[in-house]
């Protein structure tokens, strides 16, 4: 799984979000280590849809109300590969754990 | 910022369409937010960043693997990968690319400056004045016969006539220069240029005082009121020490005493490039500023605003039919030789002002021009023989590559994103150097004729030619190792695949050399000439001594040139200041100084008086020194006796049959008499176009002044005329001088209404030409050492590559008994042979530079010794040389230390 899939399918497996949210919470979350650029970020929020990974869904009763955005939850199948990723991610820590240890 | 939003939205017009309409506001939206978002402190540099990961995000998805296509990776993405190998390929030779790097910015920097220099003095405004096309001169002409349109400067009615045009221009000015002193009561006095200005002549022309406010626009007619003055930015600094609350204080502008309500802006200096001091005060004070004759007859010029709409062509058209009509009007409008005066509008360049002064500045201006395009091509050339070595090191490693299936535009692409990015990191190291080297430059040279603004075309072009460079010299091995069958290059990888590069090669250092010469023959020269002129130590106990130069307090340039005017003739006014200044407690004594007779022609001494010297023929210079000249002064009378009071004095020297008593150096009684005292010995005029006829009868003879040159032309000092007023004096004191100026300037003003003083001691004086003086050999010498450095690394470059290409015949000779010593000498011998090839080539192009500086030397600084070619020449070669072997050396070292075997057996 591409890196900028990942994080922001950790965003919208909270609650739906529009764009700009997602950049700055992703922002927010990795400490500035990961920036999503505009074109990267519209692409996989696309690219995610086109998997069905992802949703627009109509906007939730929000203060900022703002008919052009777009908002983004995620789907049953985008929790199921976020769980999957989240388990190969594990896999490889623990991985990288007992070398380390081995090693040492 | 909106500029930077619509940059962004054009470079979305990359991507996809569908995708662009769908997300192209929320994107551009985006980056705006984002913007918002960064952090406030290092805010420039966080900004940076994110303009270049939001390009580089687009132009990945546009064409890179994010693009989504299927299968091979987009051409984005593989000039990254291109980059990325360039730059560990830089990495692996660090020091050549570090050199490579270093030479071309700092080439790359200096043309850039150079040109730049040339581009705005061109097109920009004198310095301090914004850019506009809106503000104009008024520019006065007429033609003379000899040398066609000269600038006229304006009479009163037709500036009046020319203020009343308010159909072409929104605000007009006119301004008048005069002379004078301007005293800060306790800050002290200088003399200054006196502009006096109609109208709202700093709104006019759009220049912003650094404190205050302008003139006032429209004089009030009060007097009170109009007793006002804008400082210079150089007299802010001179007398108050820049302090801010000058704004209201009282200066005495030649006695007169007005207020100050501005600061003018560092680096201005008015329209007309005066230089040195310069105050602006309404021209309603001339009155008090000036006498009646010259406050009545002033010369003006005139700039202006031109209303919207209107172009300098419209303007041109009204002003010259003004122009006309009022010079007809007037009686005797132009000087005896001049006619068909007239007058035009053009945009305000320093350039255009006025074109017999700017005469000098173009010729400064094209050799800028030269010296720039010199210091590029010495430049490419250098780093051209580094990347041909750098590149034969990597043949083996292309025609590997090319052997196992690269193919070859994939190499030669390889080869031409190296050479663009390593011009790229130049010029963008170039570039911060000129942006520091700029603000240097305008805080260290206040008297430049124009801002200096970075020519885009400049740094296009240098970039250019850099980049030419890099393609040029960096493809030339994948042309090559592409061309040679890769059986033949992987056998013998020196050989079959080198053949013809050393010598191309050589032929760079050789042309380098060529064209480094003429810059280091300048700079020679240059520094010869400074190190010729500069004297110390001629006067004794310098702290006591103070020189007092008058000067005629105000002159009027223009039309009447060469009339300056004096309240009272100095005849009247010097005697009177001279009984004061010695009844000032602590002086002990005030001369005269000495006056220059200039040439006085050629002499020889008498058959009779020769002492086994050669029979020589000397162009003397005569000075004239009044009694007691050089005991006041304490330059020490070593032989003979001292000039005095009764002595044949210079007016005699036409006479024919006089014996004039003359001082001479005591280099040029050695030279004459080789030890045999000179006293009573006698020199006579020779040859028959002499303007002076008397004999010269040697009274004395005094010390030379330290780092004296042998050949400087010799001096005599011959007894000044009583009868004339010489209006420098030295003065004597008994203790420390200082306290003393401040009494001598108020006496001055007292005494000699009309004159102004220049006061100071001349300790102050020696010290600040000793400041110049190492100013302008240290800048000299880190040139001329910095153009040394670059042919020495060139030389390097190539005698290095050279080893490397012979090791084998180096192996085989020490293997059969040759000394480790002949084959060093060997290379050590070629380098040499490069240089004198180069030192060749480049003489004829030292010579026309060496004319060209003598030249002007000696019109624009007279008092600066000529360098004749050999001096320079010898020194420039024995710089070369020295330069070549210790360039040679290290390679050479190299080339004896190498093991026979080890390189057969590799072999």
């Amino acid at each position: 799984m591409k890196k900028p899939w990942f994080h922001i399918l950790l965003v919208v497996a909270r609650e739906a979000v529009h764009g700009a949210e997602i950049r700055r919470r992703v922002d927010e979350e990795t400490a500035g280590d990961v920036t999503l650029y505009p074109v990267t970020l519209y692409r996989s929020l696309d690219e995610l849809t086109e998997r069905g990974l992802i949703e627009e869904t109509p906007h939730p009763a929000a203060a900022d109300y703002n008919e052009k955005r777009r908002y983004y939850v995620i789907t049953a199948r985008g929790r199921e590969a976020l769980a999957a990723e989240a388990h190969a991610l594990e896999a490889a820590a623990r991985m990288a754990h007992a070398v380390l240890k081995e090693a040492r | 910022m909106k500029a930077r939003g619509r940059w962004f939205r054009l470079l979305l017009r990359l991507l996809p369409s569908p995708f662009r309409r769908r997300h192209g506001d929320a994107m551009a939206t985006e980056l705006e937010q984002m913007k918002r978002d960064l952090g406030p402190s290092p805010r420039r540099v966080a900004l940076l960043r994110l303009y270049l990961g939001a390009t580089w995000d687009v132009l990945r998805h546009a064409f890179g693997t994010g693009a989504g296509r299927t299968g091979g990776s987009g051409w984005v993405d593989s000039l990254g990968a291109d980059a990325r190998f360039a730059l560990r390929q830089f990495g692996r030779r660090w020091a050549t690319t570090l050199t490579m790097l270093a030479i071309l910015s700092v080439g790359m920097s200096v043309s850039i400056l150079l040109f730049s220099f040339v581009h705005s003095y061109a097109t920009r405004p004198p310095r301090g004045v914004p850019a506009s096309e809106e503000v104009v001169r008024i520019r006065g002409v007429q033609s003379s016969a000899v040398y066609g349109a000269v600038v006229r400067t304006f009479g009163e009615e037709e500036i009046e006539a020319y203020r009343a045009l308010t159909g072409p221009f929104e605000e007009f000015t006119a301004w008048a220069d005069a002379t004078g002193t301007v005293d800060a009561v306790e800050g002290g006095t200088v003399t200054s240029k006196i502009t006096m200005v109609t109208g709202d002549y700093f709104g006019a022309i759009g220049v912003r005082p650094a404190l205050g406010g302008g003139l006032p626009a429209e004089p009030p007619g009060d007097a009170t009121l109009d007793r006002v003055v804008v400082l210079g930015y150089g007299i802010w600094d001179r007398l108050f020490g820049r302090d801010p609350g000058v704004l209201g204080r009282t200066v005495r502008v030649n006695g007169a005493p007005l207020t100050v309500v501005g600061v003018a802006p560092p680096g201005f200096m008015g329209l007309n490039r005066l230089g040195g001091f310069q105050v602006w005060t309404p021209l309603a004070n001339r009155a008090v500023l000036l006498p009646e004759d010259v406050a009545s007859d002033l010369a003006f010029r005139a700039a202006a605003r031109l209303r919207p709409g209107v172009t300098p062509e419209a303007a041109t058209a009204v002003v010259a039919g003004v122009a006309e009509r009022v010079t007809r009007a007037m009686d005797r409008p132009l000087a005896a030789d001049m006619r068909d005066p007239t007058a035009d509008v053009v945009v305000l360049r320093s350039a255009n002002g006025d074109p017999n002064f700017d005469n000098d500045v173009r010729m400064q201006v094209i050799s800028f021009g030269i010296l720039g395009l010199l210091v590029l091509l010495v430049t490419c050339a250098n780093v051209s023989a580094l990347l041909m070595s750098l590149a034969a090191a990597r043949r083996q490693e292309l025609v590997i590559r090319i052997s196992i299936g690269a193919p070859r535009r994939r190499i030669v692409r390889q080869l031409l994103t190296e050479s663009a990015l390593l011009a790229t990191l130049a010029g963008g190291a170039a570039l911060a150097i000129v942006w520091y080297g700029l603000r240097w430059t305008m805080l260290r040279f206040p008297s430049l004729p124009a801002d200096i603004a970075v020519a885009p075309a400049a740094v296009a072009f240098t970039f250019g030619a850099a980049l030419l460079v890099g393609l040029l010299f960096g493809l030339a091995p994948a042309l090559h190792a592409t061309g040679v069958t890769i059986g033949s290059a992987l056998r013998d990888s020196s050989a079959a695949v080198a053949g013809g590069r050393p010598k191309l090669q050589r032929r760079l250092v050789v042309a380098q050399i060529a064209l480094t010469q003429p810059l280091v023959v300048a700079l020679v020269a240059v520094l010869l000439m400074v190190i010729g002129s500069f004297r110390t130590g001629q006067y004794e106990q310098t702290d006591r001594l103070i020189a007092l130069d008058l000067n005629a307090a105000a002159v009027n340039p223009g039309a009447n040139f060469d009339e300056s005017w004096s309240a009272r003739p100095l005849e009247e006014v010097l005697p009177g200041l001279v009984a004061a200044i010695e009844g000032l407690p602590g002086v002990v004594d005030v001369v005269p100084q000495a006056g220059s007779l200039g040439a006085l022609g050629a002499y020889q001494v008498l058959p009779e008086d020769r002492a086994g010297g050669e029979v020589e023929t000397l162009h003397l210079v005569g000075s004239t020194a009044a009694p007691g000249y050089f005991a006041t002064t304490g330059i020490e009378v070593v032989r003979g006796r001292e000039l005095r009071a009764g002595d044949v004095d210079a007016g005699a020297l036409q006479e024919r049959g006089a014996a004039v008593p003359v001082l001479i150096g005591s280099g040029l009684a050695e030279r004459l008499w080789r030890g045999a005292d000179p006293v009573g010995r006698r020199l006579q005029p020779v040859g028959d176009s002499m303007r002076y006829a008397a004999e010269l009868v040697v009274a004395g003879v005094i010390a030379d002044p330290d780092r004296m040159p042998a050949d400087a032309t010799p001096e005599v000092y011959v007894a000044a005329d009583p009868r004339s007023a010489n209006p420098d004096l030295f003065i004597r004191t008994a203790a420390d001088a200082d306290p003393l100026v401040p009494q001598i300037r108020r006496l001055v003003t007292g005494q000699a209404s009309g004159w102004t003083a220049y006061v100071t001691t001349v300790a102050a004086l020696e010290a600040e030409s000793l400041a110049i003086y190492r100013g302008v050999t240290r800048a000299l010498l880190g040139a001329g050492i910095m153009a040394l450095l670059l042919s020495a690394v060139g030389l390097y470059a190539v005698m290095a590559f050279s080893v490397g290409q012979r090791a084998r015949e180096i192996a085989v000779r020490r293997a059969v008994g040759a000394p480790a010593e002949k084959i060093a000498a060997r290379f050590v011998g070629e380098g040499v042979r490069l240089g004198m090839v180069g030192l060749a080539i480049g003489l004829p192009v030292s010579l026309v530079a060496l004319r060209v500086l003598n030249g002007i030397m000696l019109e624009g600084l007279s008092g600066y010794p000529g360098v004749g070619l050999p001096e320079v020449t010898a020194v420039v070669v024995l710089l070369v040389v020295v330069t070549a072997v210790a360039a040679t050396l290290v390679p050479a070292g190299r080339a004896a230390a190498v093991d026979p075997a080890e390189v057969l057996r590799r072999g």
